[in-house]
């Protein structure tokens, strides 16, 4: 069954002489439960398309379907209501939100939805990303791995079906990668999610189900 | 260096925003001290000049002195100048105007203000000069050469020490015209003329009755008062034989005031502040975006302080464009200001006066903004040279320390959902920023409160003003002025009828009053009261002076509340020997320690005291004496609530008809009058009717007396709310460029909770939660500055008005919330809008491009 679905996706930054064709004619099909690696050369549109998945920019042409939804029909604030139901994200730099603790980061879309946080299934989470003795700390307490395992409970939290990964590991060092895409892993499969996930790191790459390579904007 | 001075030129360039901020900072605070200190110094200026035309340059007089203490005066050490001039007595005219005869002296007519308009000064028997205002009360043309009669009324002690009046009628010609500035007789005044006299060959006055007045000038501007009165008790002075030059006295105090008086110090001082908090948060925000840059400068080997250069030199150009521009905004405003704010201490007109612009308040105004500049920008310069604790200081900006669970994070949580708790950890990321924000924002707050809870409230008005509550329930109280005797005036039976009858008149009550004396062994009155009206001890008997009078039945029923021992209906009662007497057996000390005291040791109701009462007999007044028993006492309150003298003189109050009867008195001195509600204009306008051909008749009305208070609050009002809006203009500055940057230095977090879900529309509203949250906080420390300003004025009110006056029943403190709510609704809307165009743009954001922006 296709999830996430792109039809002639295209997007071009700025005009007249700086325009930039970051994505050209995009058609992709995404399974559900299914590991999407993507790889690429630096400035080749991974993150470009990554967003456009995700519905946080415009695309210039085409579409994108998520369970047969045209996302960018939704208005602005559905888009974001449905990114916080269905989308979790996973940047390269974390991301985290300074003020708020980690067990606070971690139910952030959840709260936002205005919905109380299933403890229970917050403890899980937490347990499972080996948060608890930390739940209390602030971000800038916590090393660079810690702080992306709460990325990923964040992204988890509302129990989204998508995970849209953009680098999660590039800050990391080789044995907290490896944690880190356990931790990825393990998740997507105790709750039958789709993952796409950037990545430079080849290992990585060939554990996924399929590897999209895109050069120029275009799919090779 | 040039390179510095470049830099430094081009990140002001850059940051625009906050460089207007700076600079309107610096220029709003120099226009209002600078704007302040001139209209004051041209106004109080202005007033002087005009106090010596209505006034004169004399400073104090003393009067009843012999010829030795007037030689001793004029040579004491603290005088400068001064003027003798014998007191020959009152003039007094048929229709009963009376003024002061002195002898002339070119001295002490100049001291005392007048220009001679007309004719010259007496220099033969029998001629006199007289004011130009006297003749048109007498109903005289100016016409010289003309003989005018008068009687001659002299007040003096007897060998044995009793006062006797001395009675004859006189005729002189007038020789000349004396004349003051018009304002001068719009106000309180009393009328004199001046004749020939030569000692031992006067025919005025039999030489043995005549006393003498001297005016004097000091040789010091500082104290005034303080050493007039010293003067008066080095001589032994008694208190009715002295009086100040007030008017002079309240100018010549304003006119040697530093810069300004106390009043717009205090209003400096706060702006200063807010100037000095709104730069010091700019400079230090100004050091997060030059941080990078700053760091790369000392990585290619600049010095510390070529690195502290940079903001110095900034600093130094906001000083001198804000310097320039404050000057010359200051020049405008005094232009505007000069005519809308009075910040002199009398009532003179000052609002013509010529703008005078000194080097001193030039001088003043550039330290002002000096001072403002270094003070704010000394630590962020500091600070500059140590990039390293920049960055530690940039670092607890974007996290909130160690994190605590309180409960109100709960409440919070509760009330105002994830928005609210969001915003309420962001208020709190930089705490420094945010109290200084919070605190410049109340610092208004503190006037504004006050203002609203005080200044010009019915209530406390006609609480605090003691010319209002010895209207008692009057609305209207009709007396005879200072130039008059009163025994050839007052109102008669046919004027009350009339008053009576005018439609809205409620009810009219009668009193007669006149001055007597009562006779005491000197060991019975108080030391105090000895001193104070300069008794020696070496007469065993003693007069002092008292006001004896008596009211309509109505009247003294009103009065019964401020009966302390005895019964008013005593009054009533005719089966004692003697007739009984309601007494106010208290003075009031205005010289020194401004308290009520005691006159006789000892009274108690019941006692016989002995008083000496005007008899009119034919056309001459004798006293006479009487004994009367005390039948009551009034209570201390009496001269707060009462139809007081208002400390001046003991009161004995008698049955009116018998007062009457023995004092061969047949019209009333006041006649008050209660109208019906909406009815006052009216009745006032068909009185003033009734006085029209009563050259000195005054009619008091609580109303206009409200009104006089409500004017003099209004200009208070008036002068604290510009400072307080510009106050919050400051303020409001500091916080909008301090929001926008909190705004600005978040983009990349803004777009992460886009990304994970969050609305544009909660976005916005947590941006608003924020600025309401420090609206919030600022009401909080107004509300906390402002109610205790405002508890203790009404502390103080309680603590002056009950030891000063024996006042009780005053208006007692309230938590002032309208006032606070009314604040915080301004303090809240100028936080939102501060907001408002950072939240739109944040609103607005692309949250691609936000996640790119890192740093
Ligand atoms: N906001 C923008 N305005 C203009 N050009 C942009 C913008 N964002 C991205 N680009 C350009 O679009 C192209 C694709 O960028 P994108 O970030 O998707 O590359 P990437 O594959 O993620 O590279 P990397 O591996 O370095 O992260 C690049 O050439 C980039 O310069
Ligand atoms: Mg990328």
């Amino acid at each position: 069954m296709v999830i996430l679905k792109t039809i002639n996706l295209s997007k071009v930054y700025g005009k007249g002489e700086n325009k930039v064709h970051a994505l050209k004619d995009i058609n992709i099909n995404v399974e559900k439960g299914e590991f999407l690696a993507i790889v690429g050369p630096s400035g080749s549109g991974k993150s470009t398309l990554l967003h456009l998945l995700g519905g946080l920019d415009k695309p210039t042409e085409g579409t994108v379907e998520i369970d047969g939804v045209d996302i960018y029909k939704l208005s602005e604030d559905k888009l974001a209501i449905y990114r916080r139901r269905n989308i979790g994200f996973v940047f390269q730099q974390y991301n985290l939100i300074p003020v708020l603790n980690v067990r606070e980061n971690i139910e952030m879309p959840v709260r936002l939805d205005k919905k109380i946080p299933d403890k229970e299934y917050i403890d899980d989470l937490i347990e499972f990303l080996g948060l608890t003795e930390r739940q209390r700390h602030l971000p800038n307490q916590l090393s660079g791995g810690q702080q992306q395992r709460v990325a990923i409970g964040r992204a988890l939290a509302a129990k989204p079906s998508i995970i849209l990964a953009d680098e999660p590991t590039g800050n990391l060092d080789t044995k907290t990668t490896d944690e880190v895409m356990n931790l990825i892993k393990s998740s997507i499969k105790k709750y039958n999610q789709t993952l796409v996930l950037i990545t430079h790191n080849e290992n990585i790459a060939q554990s996924a189900d399929r590897i999209l390579s895109i050069v120029d904007g275009e799919i090779q | 260096m040039n390179v510095y001075i470049h830099l430094a030129l081009a990140y002001l360039k850059k940051q625009r925003g906050r460089t207007i901020a700076l600079v309107l900072g610096v220029a709003l605070a120099v226009m209002l001290v600078f704007g302040s200190n001139v209209i004051f110094e041209s106004q109080s200026r202005n007033q002087l000049a005009n106090i010596y035309k209505m006034y004169g340059t004399y400073q104090g007089i003393f009067t009843n002195l012999n010829k030795d203490l007037t030689e001793k005066i004029k040579n004491d050490k603290d005088v400068s100048k001064s003027a003798v001039a014998a007191n020959l007595g009152n003039l007094v005219t048929d229709n009963g105007i009376s003024m002061i005869l002195n002898s002339t002296d070119k001295d002490y007519i100049e001291m005392s203000g007048y220009t001679l308009i007309k004719g010259h000064l007496p220099n033969k028997q029998g001629e006199i000069v007289l004011e130009s205002q006297a003749l048109k009360k007498m109903g005289l043309k100016e016409k010289l050469g003309e003989t005018i009669n008068f009687k001659i009324k002299k007040e003096y002690k007897d060998e044995n020490g009793l006062n006797q009046i001395y009675m004859e009628n006189k005729s002189f010609k007038l020789v000349g015209i004396l004349d003051k500035p018009k304002q001068y007789y719009e106000g309180y005044y009393s009328l004199r003329g001046f004749t020939y006299f030569k000692e031992g060959e006067n025919n005025v006055l039999p030489d043995n009755l005549i006393t003498y007045e001297e005016i004097v000038k000091l040789k010091s501007n500082a104290n005034l008062s303080g050493k007039l009165n010293q003067i008066r008790e080095r001589y032994n002075i008694g208190r009715q034989d002295y009086e100040v030059n007030s008017q002079l006295i309240a100018a010549l105090n304003d006119f040697s005031a530093q810069s300004t008086n106390a009043f717009t110090y205090q209003f400096n001082i706060l702006i200063v502040i807010t100037a000095i908090l709104l730069i010091y948060n700019m400079f230090n925000i100004s050091l997060i975006d030059m941080i990078k840059q700053i760091g790369m400068m000392r990585a290619i080997g600049s010095s510390k302080k070529q690195v502290r250069l940079i903001i110095g030199f900034q600093s130094l150009f906001i000083l001198i464009i804000g310097l320039v521009l404050g000057l010359l905004m200051g020049i405008a405003f005094s232009y505007f200001g000069i005519k809308l704010y009075s910040f002199v201490s009398t009532n003179i007109d000052v609002s013509e006066s010529s703008v005078y612009i000194s080097m001193k308040n030039v001088w003043n105004a550039v330290k002002v903004g000096a001072l403002t500049v270094i003070v704010s920008s000394i630590i962020p310069i500091w600070i500059s040279g140590r990039i390293s604790s920049i960055e530690a200081m940039r670092k607890s900006d974007r996290s909130g320390g160690k994190q605590r669970n309180r409960g109100y994070h709960k409440f919070i949580k509760k009330i105002s959902g994830i928005t609210g708790e969001m915003a309420y950890k962001n208020v709190w990321r930089n705490k420094w920023r945010t109290i200084i924000i919070v605190v410049s924002v109340a610092m208004a707050g503190y006037l504004f409160i006050n203002d609203i809870a005080v200044v010009n409230k019915e209530s406390l008005i006609s609480a605090m003003s003691i010319t209002i509550t010895n209207m008692q329930d009057n609305d209207f109280k009709l007396s005879f002025g200072t130039n008059t005797e009163p025994y050839f005036t007052g109102y008669t039976n046919d004027d009350v009828k009339a008053i009576s009858q005018i439609e809205g008149v409620k009810k009219v009550g009668t009193k007669v009053s006149m001055i007597g004396f009562l006779e005491s062994d000197v060991n019975d009155l108080d030391n105090d009261f000895k001193k104070y009206n300069g008794i020696s001890n070496t007469n065993k008997n003693v007069e002092t002076t008292i006001e004896v009078k008596g009211y309509d039945d109505d009247q003294l029923q009103g009065f019964k509340k401020y009966i302390d021992k005895g019964y008013m209906s005593s009054l009533n009662n005719s089966s004692d020997k003697y007739p009984n007497a309601v007494v106010y057996n208290y003075y009031y000390d205005i010289l020194n320690n401004h308290k009520l005291e005691g006159i006789r040791k000892d009274l108690n109701v019941g006692d016989i005291i002995t008083i000496r009462i005007p008899v009119a007999k034919g056309d001459k007044i004798t006293y006479e004496e009487q004994n009367v028993r005390v039948g009551a006492l009034l209570k201390q309150e009496w001269i707060f609530r009462g139809d007081s003298t208002r400390g001046r003189y003991m009161e004995v109050i008698l049955p009116q008809k018998y007062l009457m009867t023995i004092s061969g008195k047949s019209t009333y001195e006041q006649i008050s009058v209660q109208s019906k509600p909406g009815k006052d204009t009216y009745v006032y306008n068909r009185i003033n009717k009734i006085l029209e051909n009563k050259p000195f008749a005054e009619m008091e009305s609580k109303l206009s007396y409200i009104e006089t208070y409500k004017n003099f609050g209004t200009r208070k009002l008036k002068s604290d709310f510009l400072i307080v809006s510009l106050i919050l203009l400051i303020a409001g500055m500091n916080v909008y460029n301090t929001l926008k940057t909190n705004l600005l230095i978040r983009t990349n977090e803004f777009a992460t909770l886009r990304a994970i879900g969050m609305t544009a529309k909660q976005l916005k509203s947590m941006i608003i939660k924020e600025s309401i949250i420090y609206g919030l906080l600022s009401s909080i420390i107004a509300a906390l500055i402002g109610g205790y300003r405002v508890y203790r004025f009404y502390k103080m009110l309680n603590e002056d008005y009950s030891h000063g006056f024996g006042a009780t029943h005053l208006p007692q403190f309230k938590f002032p919330v309208i006032p606070i709510l009314l604040y915080s609704a301004i303090v809240i809307v100028i936080c939102i809008l501060s907001s408002y165009v950072s939240a739109k743009k944040v609103e607005k954001l692309n949250i691609v491009e936000g996640l790119n922006i890192t740093e």
